[in-house]
């Protein structure tokens, strides 16, 4: 049974189906009675914060307002200069904002069931993102579930770059609370505290979307790759809500 | 009645392990609520029935937690198999008896799934996160178990066994010397 896990079948795919159809809903109320109890405690104990942090945000707000006025000037002048040099045109994104309803502590495998499936346009593969940054794919969709795999995960795998210096590598989940970036050479220009990103080359993340900060850079057994930690920026272990990626075309 | 309560009850458990237990994570550790039940079960119930409640409920903790079907359920069975066979050798309402238990099989079931895992994914995780996590997670259910095996033999059973083993116990011993004697 579990052989076959590692490629989806009709028969576990239909036990699946069936039983999320009963079960999801279930965790939902449940995953909600817990959610709302925190909130509850959270704006009690921290009313002072929200004020102050109300009017950080106010502010924020307004000098990305201007951002995003000064920056739909320059997506339409990339169109524009994309038409000229005949370059393929960037792919649109939609969001699917879905939540958490499940998630096992016990089980060594970093994985999450969301609220969204094939009704609400999700597939198996897409992308899921949050505001700060990138938290893995959809790996198995119900009707009205789909199964996430986060990043921390040891099946996750992106392809990225480091921001500063534009070096590729694989960031893969270690089971753990870090990441690590592979396939970098010894010699390449990679410091700590640098962003690293999703890089064009990958098909279900738009580029640019930030993986973490790299924590540590050390020489790899063998001598010829790099061992890079990266700490992630999205937060695991309070992670509730999620974005699912949809390319705008389907 | 019972067989009702017992499915009820395990049918809870699997959906809290999924959505509240993650919540009362505590410094890497988060209680195993599932696991409790299936040693409360194969301890306390005839072997069959423990190690079919472990294979359900494994089988429910994957689908709810989007595992792959049958990881925890074989794991869940081995462990149960394996306190069957020592079921009734223990002194099962013996507080150190109960821990010894909870411990020692957490640290076998997070080694049964260790290695599963390692094997479907080729070496994923070390021995080092292993023990940290089993030690983590043991000391959690350590806390739990001794309250959860209590509240659930209360509940299961509709009595108070607790005292009357206490009262059975309290009854001096019959003087065989005074009884032989014409």
């Amino acid at each position: 049974m579990l052989v076959t896990q590692q490629k989806p079948d009709l028969v576990t795919q239909s036990i699946r189906q069936g039983v999320s159809f009963i079960l999801v809903p279930v965790q939902q109320k449940f995953t909600s009675v817990i959610t709302q109890t925190r909130e509850f405690f959270n704006v009690l104990t921290s009313l002072g914060k929200i004020r102050a942090e109300n009017a950080r945000l106010r502010q924020e707000l307004q000098r990305l307002q201007l951002d995003n006025q000064r920056l739909a000037g320059q997506v339409q002048e990339n169109e524009v200069l994309r038409q000229e040099l005949a370059y393929k045109k960037a792919t649109a994104w939609k969001f699917i904002p879905a939540e958490i309803v499940a998630r096992d502590p016990a089980s060594w495998l970093e994985r999450a069931v969301v609220n969204r499936g094939t009704v609400d346009g999700v597939r198996p593969g897409a992308g899921v993102i949050t505001p700060e940054g990138v938290a893995g794919r959809v790996i198995a969709v119900t009707s009205h579930s789909a199964t996430v795999l986060l990043l921390p995960d040891v099946q996750s795998s992106v392809a990225a770059v480091v921001e500063r210096s534009r070096i590729p590598g694989t960031v893969k989940g270690s089971g753990g609370r870090w990441l690590a970036m592979m396939h970098v050479p010894t010699g390449d220009d990679v410091k700590i505290q640098d962003l690293v990103v999703t890089s064009a080359v990958s098909s279900i993340f738009p580029p640019g979307l930030v993986l973490g900060e790299i924590a540590s850079v050390q020489g790899a057994e063998n001598g010829l790759m790099l061992a890079i930690r990266i700490k992630p920026r999205v937060n695991f272990q309070t992670l509730d809500r999620l974005l699912i990626l949809k390319p705008e075309e389907e | 009645m019972e067989p009702l309560l017992i499915v009820a009850l395990m049918l809870l458990a699997s959906v809290l392990q999924t959505t509240w237990a993650y919540s009362l994570n505590c410094c890497g550790a988060a209680p195993d609520l599932v696991l409790l039940l299936v040693l409360f079960l194969a301890m306390q119930r005839q072997t069959t029935l423990g190690l079919w409640s472990a294979f359900i409920l494994g089988l429910l903790q994957d689908m709810g937690g989007g595992n792959p079907l049958g990881l925890n359920a074989l794991v869940l069975l081995a462990v149960a198999y394996l306190v069957s066979r020592v079921r009734t050798k223990l002194f099962k309402e013996n507080l150190s008896a109960q821990l010894v238990i909870v411990v020692g099989m957490t640290w076998a079931y997070q080694f049964g799934t260790f290695y599963t895992v390692n094997a479907l994914w080729h070496d994923a995780h070390t021995l080092g996160q292993w023990a940290s996590r089993s030690l983590t997670m043991s000391i959690y259910n350590a806390c739990l178990g001794p309250l959860f095996f209590k509240g659930l033999a209360r509940l299961v059973r509709g009595e108070d066994v607790y005292q009357h083993l206490i009262a059975t116990r309290s009854k001096p011993a019959p003087n065989r010397w005074v009884q032989r004697l014409p």
